[in-house]
């Protein structure tokens, strides 16, 4: 534009300006699209394409390529040599291809004839049926049908032509074919030779193009502004079905995105790269297509949690493990909390947590597998915390406390007081809460600075102490007072203590010492700490808290006094339980009138001024008038007032939630309901001062502290540490402090339980109706009945697992258990805490010897293990460094009890206890059949299996399910020299199913395992020389990697695989019992189809078996077995067995078949001997037939013993 | 350094604030020729960069409520609000000093050139408008324009802020009820605003800067601008937290802050205060103090202020648009009158009748 020159402003600078600043906007324009074409997860793509990229050039230099790509090269010549021989009979196949060629161009027209033939046809028989319709059957009618006839003669003599033009292509293919044969053949070959290798070319090649076009194809795709059409770096996300968040009232789609920078999360190979191109952890768990955890069915979000949608380090709401990573990822990502998520990835610590929300109710089936979350789930069923906080769907609504209905029957009021004071102080291992004198109301806390003009300030120590005295005085009014009958038997202290340790109280109770070093000195193993033995309170001093009377009486029937009590009915009887009371109450070891330290029984002081403020604070709601006069008439007397005021302590501090008190049964419970917790906004915690307190302790600046806010886990965490911490530095009127109990739980534990917590959350899983199968839900609910009645006390129920290596170094992990080291040893290494023990063991050696070294260490196989031998296998392990232990799962009882036949009071803490157990003094103990033996007359192995409680690994393969049913809910002693009993249980409704069930789905699931191994076992084998002849054999997809899955148990390929696997065990004569069905199983033995042909073959079959099984030179079972009734002929008691009349309804009868055979197979060590070894010729004598089918008659005279024996 | 961040806080509690920024008005009125010296700006802004330097440097939260992407611009306000008032005063000031000399004003010679509509309006306008288009994108990716969290209706964000041209009329929330606040009185902006060139009958000050020939348009503007909206930005964007509570500068946005205040209607301060009763049962009766006094407001005053002090006003104007001009102005009155009541003596309403949803 011209400068006109009266303008105010100079149009050529206005120009330069508009040029300057328009170009200023192109600039911005641009740079707002790079900036938005430049993601960091782009980056990560470009990194882990190159990352991949190495890995195939590095795959195509390792040695197997190289031998592939020699072979191609060979082929390759030879396919040369093969094309240059052919090329002399070029001409010919040159002609040949022509006349295809020609032949093809006439089959296509032929086809294109027939198709335009077909159209005119149709369209003239359309036209014909419109004119029947319309017109009817005139003339014309007919001229059109002659018209539609002769279209369907030329159609078909096109069909014809066409046929005849296709055959001539077909057969000029055929002759081509031919003549190329021998080239096809190589072709093909190299093609198969080189198909792993082209694969990983064809990789390289996409990954990173060689040639130019493609290169920079790869460049256009990705440029900004233009990636939108089909760019090579894109975002990859899962849409889970069904799996939403809620989010403004409405649940939403959760799409996960996390995989567009974690490229390798379902991909094996990737475990020792850095994230994020880390393969997950357990891809036989999670993400991978044959996981129970599938990537497409699950994606992310729903366990890490975290937002799903976000490509951005920090908007993916990332979390650190801990403080440092946090501090490192704030330095390098500039990482802080964003504080607009609302569900914030869960810490490595707490992603267990996540399991919770579909594993809710088959939280006892995945403890193996998370075991922090279980633990939580188990730790807040056994600390009663669902007693004050409601979860939906937990499984319990027991009142995890005591009834306080008769507690005056128990103890005194002097003791309730105490113990209510600081339960701790009477017993540290509580799991009863300290409830008074917390934080709170701590002794220098102002509790009231005279609110009611009493013109006194109260502290915490006589607030609470009143708070005390009248707690005690409210349960007390409302307990049963009438006595309990006096125990009708004189008790004798010594025999007590026999049926104490041998009845089994010890399986669920301890005596440990007070103290850890106490506990840590405790030889006896009845005073030592287990797993299982914290099952009931310990006993220690309980002679002080409790009336004689009433220990009968709860002995003799715990279900009188407390119908929800976990502790069952020993069916002791009255002179039993008369002499367990003597002898806790005589108390000759010193145990049950032991009493921590500081501990003193005794009423608490209170005032009645402290009483009449408490009154007046809980009854604020009554007319001060009407108050001043209740305190004058009804409430005149201390104790009436003390109740009044107890009551309302008890409703106020909750009391009533654990336990059952008269008139409170209908109370609500005082606790935050916790069914949707780990969904509440963290705006709904009330974290007090906590946060400032904190920061200024440690320093914190203020994003640390606004951080420590945004986590629900901090919240838990600490309110479990200290549950009335939030209350600090508050101003609080006494009824409104904080009020949930302080448990004293160790950091693992609160570790634990606020992972459950924090896993309880607004359940999404519900929408997407994930609920285990009916299988899985009855072995949770076995698992869970197992836990509560403590059957792994005394049960063995799974064997443990010895860690090593071999003399090559290779490790091996194996169930078993450990031999004895010496002659000088009576029990067998434990597996807990061996290489202490073996530590132990050797110094003590060094005494004698000081050059002593342990070479090795025996270990007997308790699965069949392919290499190392079958179930009983001894074997040794050289290199006692590598041993590393998983106890067996219960039978802890066990090492009590054989302690008792072995060695009696030696153990002791009491150092002249030997002998005044029923011993002579000598090392002879007087057994159950009133005869003296020697301690060391026998070794450990049988006293195992002879008296202590059996073991249950694979229960399920050797009961019947519907007898082991029948025996939980009334047991039948089985073995009469036993003295542990097994208890009667209270089962609630399906319990006792749920046991039975539970064993026969392990038997049903470890069966495949068992079967596998004991297959490659007899027929020594490899997995892949058996992969290679089931190839042969055409049972297909049975790959090597399948067999070792079946051999480690892995669910996927056992499903996938028996099937092949039995039947090539069965062509190769292999046979084993089959898998058990948790299913009615039924009994052929006792059908007419099996029995007659024995009938027919041998009139007397019974009496030709009884005459076998009963012969003093034959197996003699008798020897051993009880039969109906009638005992064994021999009179030592450490060889009787079960009576034989059980077995029709008891046991498996596939299970007596491999046990008749070779008994030290399934029990090793047990005194049954190998009868019918089906490799030896035996008791042909009696029975003229091979073991085997001596087996079959045995067990069919077995299971119809009762015919057998009524023909006697 | 503490003492000095609470005693600045102290500074801007809400009284405070808000009488000293009237206190400074006048202040700047009355020695205008002081303040429109360039120094007086030129230490301003050093004095406010330094400020601005040194407070989010040494105190967290300060830093937290001014480097939020949402308040730069609000930051940016401040000093161009400052600059170009003050520029207006110095012009003003300078104006007049030659007027009373005798000569023209600045602008007196300027005043009867012309210039034309293209290039010199719309052509500069236009590549303003490219000029601030690639600000606002390169201010848009440097700050990384923030996003908020997902909605939620059932947990709206705390505190709940308008748009920050609005946060005048959320403060007016406050302290009245909301068809008051939210009707009423931005209602009377508009009208008010139209109404101007039919009000304002001072031929003087166009086209020209003048202090001295329109003090009363000065100080209307000042106040209704710059005090009543602008400075309620400042306050809506800075000193209105959580629960909408008030905080200092130095002070921690913390949700749990409690206001102590127990508001009352006036009713219950003229029957149950003064009187010793209880409130009588008729809400006409029981309000009959606030509607009283409302319509002497409304009805006594204009014509009590025009026989009075503003005689010379009502010669001038003509009674009618006296009236009019009296109504829009005791209308803006009533807002700092409400507020200095609801923050002196917690007066809630003036007139309370909950019954009727009616409420003043």
């Amino acid at each position: 534009m011209a400068d006109r020159g009266d303008t105010h402003y100079r149009v050529r600078t206005l120009n330069r300006w508009f040029a300057w600043s328009s170009l200023a906007l192109l600039v911005a324009t641009f740079w707002m699209v790079i900036d938005d074409w430049s993601r960091p997860w782009k980056t990560y793509q470009k990194g882990f394409r190159a990352l991949e990229v190495e890995r195939a050039r590095a795959e195509l230099e390792s040695p197997q390529a190289r031998a592939a790509l020699e072979e191609e090269a060979r082929l390759s010549q030879e396919l040369a040599d093969a094309q240059g021989r052919f090329a002399s009979s070029h001409s010919e196949l040159e002609a040949a291809e022509k006349t295809l060629t020609e032949l093809e161009h006439q089959g296509f027209i032929a086809t294109e004839g027939e198709k335009k033939l077909k159209q005119q046809y149709n369209w003239e028989r359309f036209v014909t049926e419109g004119y029947l319709i319309q017109r009817g059957e005139g003339q014309g009618y007919q001229a059109k049908l002659a018209n539609l006839k002769a279209y369907e003669d030329r159609l078909a003599a096109a069909s014809g032509v066409k046929q005849a033009a296709d055959a001539r292509v077909v057969e000029q293919k055929a002759k081509i074919a031919a003549m190329r044969s021998s080239i096809s053949t190589i072709e093909s070959e190299l093609k198969a030779s080189t198909r792993d290798i082209d694969l990983v070319r064809k990789k390289l090649a996409s990954q990173a193009p060689e040639d130019a076009p493609t290169k920079i194809a790869n460049v256009v795709r990705d440029f900004p502004g233009l990636d939108f059409i089909g760019p090579s770096l894109k975002v990859q996300k899962v849409m889970p079905p069904d799996l939403t968040f809620e989010l403004n009232f409405t649940r939403k789609q959760r799409i996960d995105m996390c995989q567009t920078c974690h490229l390798a999360v379902d991909r094996e190979g990737f475990e020792g790269e850095t994230h994020p191109f880390r393969t997950h952890p357990r891809p036989d768990l999670f993400l991978s297509a044959k996981s129970p955890h599938p990537l497409n069915q699950l994606g992310c979000t729903i366990c890490h949690r975290g937002s799903g949608e976000s490509l951005d380090f920090q908007r993916a709401d990332h979390r650190a493990t801990d403080e440092e990573e946090g501090e490192r990822w704030h330095e390098e990502y500039g990482w802080y909390k964003q504080h607009y998520w609302d569900y914030p990835m869960l810490s490595s610590r707490f992603v267990e947590a996540s399991c919770v929300q579909c594993h809710k109710t088959s939280m006892d089936l995945i403890a193996p597998e998370a075991p922090e979350v279980a633990e939580g789930y188990r730790l807040f069923e056994r600390y009663g915390c669902h007693a004050c906080h409601k979860v939906d769907g937990f499984p319990t609504t027991r009142r995890p406390g005591p009834t306080l209905a008769k507690i005056l029957q128990k103890t005194r009021p002097e003791f309730v007081q105490a113990w209510v004071t600081n339960p701790k102080s009477f017993r540290p291992t509580t799991w009863m809460p300290q409830v008074f004198h917390l934080e709170n109301y701590a002794s220098d806390v102002t509790v009231v600075a005279s609110h009611y003009g009493l013109g006194r300030e109260m502290k915490g120590d006589e607030w609470s102490d009143t708070a005390v005295a009248a707690v005690s005085a409210f349960v007390g009014s409302r307990s049963a007072t009438e006595p309990l009958p006096p125990i009708p038997v004189q008790g004798d202290a010594t025999r007590g203590r026999e049926v104490f340790r041998l009845s089994g109280c010890l399986a669920c109770h301890n005596m440990a010492p007070f103290t850890p070093e106490g506990r840590s000195e405790a030889k006896d193993p009845a005073l030592q700490l287990r797993e299982t033995n914290e099952h009931g309170p310990n006993l220690r001093g309980i002679a002080s808290k409790v009336h004689p009377e009433w220990l009968y009486a709860w002995i003799r029937d715990p279900k009188a006094y407390w119908p929800q009590t976990r502790m069952p009915d020993l069916r002791l009887s009255d002179p039993d339980a008369a002499d367990v009371v003597a002898y806790v109450f005589d108390d000759p070891d010193g145990i049950f009138h032991d009493v921590p330290e500081g501990w003193a029984e005794g009423k608490r002081p209170y005032e009645r001024d402290v009483l009449e403020e408490q009154a007046r604070w809980f009854f604020n709601r009554t007319l001060r008038s009407e108050l001043d006069r209740l305190f004058r008439e009804e409430w005149k007397s201390d104790e009436a007032l003390l109740e009044a005021v107890g009551e309302k302590w008890v409703l106020n501090q909750g009391c009533h939630s654990c336990h059952e008190i008269p008139g409170l049964e209908n109370a609500q419970p005082i606790g935050t309901e916790l069914t949707t917790w780990g969904s509440k906004t963290i705006d709904k915690l009330d974290f007090g001062f906590l946060p400032e307190i904190l920061a200024r302790e440690h320093g914190w600046d203020h994003h640390r502290e606004t951080e420590f806010k945004q986590y629900r886990e901090n919240f838990l965490t600490w309110k479990l540490r200290n549950p009335r911490i939030y209350d600090r530095e508050k101003i609080k009127n006494p009824t409104e402090r904080l009020r949930m109990p302080w448990f004293d739980f160790t950091e693992d534990q609160i570790q634990a339980i606020a992972t459950f917590v924090v896993g309880l959350v607004n359940d999404e899983v519900q929408h997407a109706k994930m609920i285990p199968s009916p299988e899985k839900a009855a072995m949770d609910k076995g698992l869970r009945v197992v836990r509560q009645k403590n059957c792994a006390a005394c049960h063995v129920i799974e064997p443990g697992t010895i860690e090593f290596l071999d003399e090559d170094g290779h490790p091996h992990a194996v169930r078993g258990q450990f031999q004895l080291l010496d002659e000088e040893e009576l029990l067998p290494p434990p597996m807990a805490g061996f290489s202490e023990y073996l530590a132990d063991y050797e110094s003590y050696m060094r005494e004698d010897d000081p050059e002593f070294e342990l070479e090795e260490v025996y270990a007997q196989l308790l699965e069949p293990v392919p290499g190392l031998g079958d179930v009983g296998t001894t074997f040794s392990i050289a290199d006692v460094g590598s041993i590393r232990t998983k106890p067996a799962w219960g039978g802890d009882l066990v090492p009590v009890i054989a302690d008792y036949y072995l060695r009696p009071g030696i153990r002791s803490d009491v150092e002249d206890q030997e002998g005044t157990l029923t011993g002579d003094g000598a090392g002879n103990v007087q057994d159950v059949d009133g005869q003296w033996r020697s301690f060391t007359e026998e070794v450990y192995e049988k006293i195992r299996w002879t008296y202590a409680p059996p073991v249950l690994i694979d229960e399920g393969s050797k009961l019947q399910r519907d007898w082991f049913y029948r025996f939980l809910l009334e047991p039948v002693p089985l073995r009469e020299q036993i003295r542990v009993r097994m208890p009667t249980f209270d089962w609630a409704e399906g319990e006792a199913a749920a046991v039975a069930d539970l064993f026969a789905n392990r038997a049903r699931l470890e069966w495949p395992k068992g079967y596998a191994r004991k297959l490659l076992l007899a027929l020594g084998k490899t997995p892949a020389e058996i992969a290679a002849e089931m190839a042969s054999m055409r049972l297909n997809g049975s790959t090597e990697s399948q067999i070792q899955g079946i051999l480690d148990g892995k669910p996927v390929e056992t499903a996938a695989g028996i099937a092949n696997l039995v039947a090539y065990g069965g062509a190769q004569g292999f046979s084993m019992a089959s898998a058990v069905s948790p299913q009615y199983e039924t009994l052929p033995q006792r059908t007419p189809s099996h029995l007659d042909p024995y009938l027919a073959q041998m009139p007397d079959f019974y009496d030709e078996v009884h005459a076998l099984i009963i012969q003093p030179g034959g197996p003699n079972c008798i020897s051993c077995h009880f039969l109906a009734g009638d005992p064994p002929t021999n009179e030592s008691p450490i060889a009787w067995a079960p009576d034989l009349a059980h077995t029709r309804e008891r046991l498996r009868p596939n299970w007596i078949r491999d046990w008749l055979s070779d008994p030290a197979r399934i029990y090793p060590g047990t005194t049954m001997p190998a009868n019918f070894a089906l490799d030896q010729e035996q008791w042909q004598g009696l029975y003229p037939a091979p073991a085997s089918e001596q087996i079959e008659a045995v067990i069919t005279w077995l299971f119809n013993l009762d015919r057998a024996l009524i023909k006697n | 350094m503490e003492s000095l961040k609470s005693f600045i806080d102290s500074l801007f509690e809400p009284t405070r604030y808000f009488l000293g920024s009237v206190a400074a008005v006048a202040a700047i009125f009355f020695w205008r020729r002081f303040f429109s010296k360039s120094i007086v700006i030129l230490a301003f802004f050093l004095l406010g960069t330094a400020f601005f330097v040194w407070a989010p440097r040494n105190d967290t939260d300060f830093r937290a409520i001014i480097t939020k992407p949402d308040n730069i611009p609000i930051v940016m306000l401040l000093g161009s609000v400052v600059f170009f008032s003050w520029l207006a005063l110095r012009q003003a000031v300078i104006n007049d000093e030659r007027r009373k000399k005798g000569g023209a004003g600045n602008e007196g010679e300027l005043g009867k050139q012309k210039v034309y509509t293209w290039p010199d309006l719309v052509y500069t306008e236009f590549i303003c408008i490219i000029a601030f288009t690639a600000f606002l994108i390169v201010w848009s990716i440097v700050v990384e324009a923030p996003i908020e969290e997902p909605a939620a209706t059932a947990r709206t964000p705390n505190p709940s802020k308008a748009p920050w041209y609005f946060l005048g009329l959320q403060e007016m929330l406050v302290y009245f009820d909301p068809w008051i606040a939210g009707v009423v009185l931005p209602g009377f902006i508009i009208v008010g605003l139209m109404a101007v060139p039919y009000l304002d009958t001072n031929p003087k000050g166009n086209g020209y800067y003048t202090f001295e020939e329109r003090p009363f348009a000065w100080a209307f503007f000042w106040v209704g601008f710059i005090l009543f909206w602008v400075s309620f930005v400042i306050l809506g964007t800075f000193l209105r937290g959580p629960n909408w509570s008030f905080f200092g500068p130095f002070e921690f946005w913390d949700v749990h802050k409690l206001e102590p205040l127990v508001n009352v209607d006036l009713s219950t301060y003229f029957w149950v205060d003064w009187l010793g009763r209880a409130l009588p049962k008729s809400p006409l009766v029981r309000e009959a103090p606030g509607i009283l006094s409302l319509l002497a407001f409304f009805l006594v005053l204009p014509p009590l202020l025009g026989k009075t002090l503003l005689k010379g006003l009502v010669a001038r104007m003509g009674v009618v648009r006296f009236n009019v001009f009296m109504h829009f102005m005791l209308w803006f009155a009533l807002m700092p009158t409400k507020m200095l009541l609801r923050w002196t003596v917690n007066l809630k309403y003036i007139i309370g009748i909950p019954e009727w949803f009616f409420n003043v």
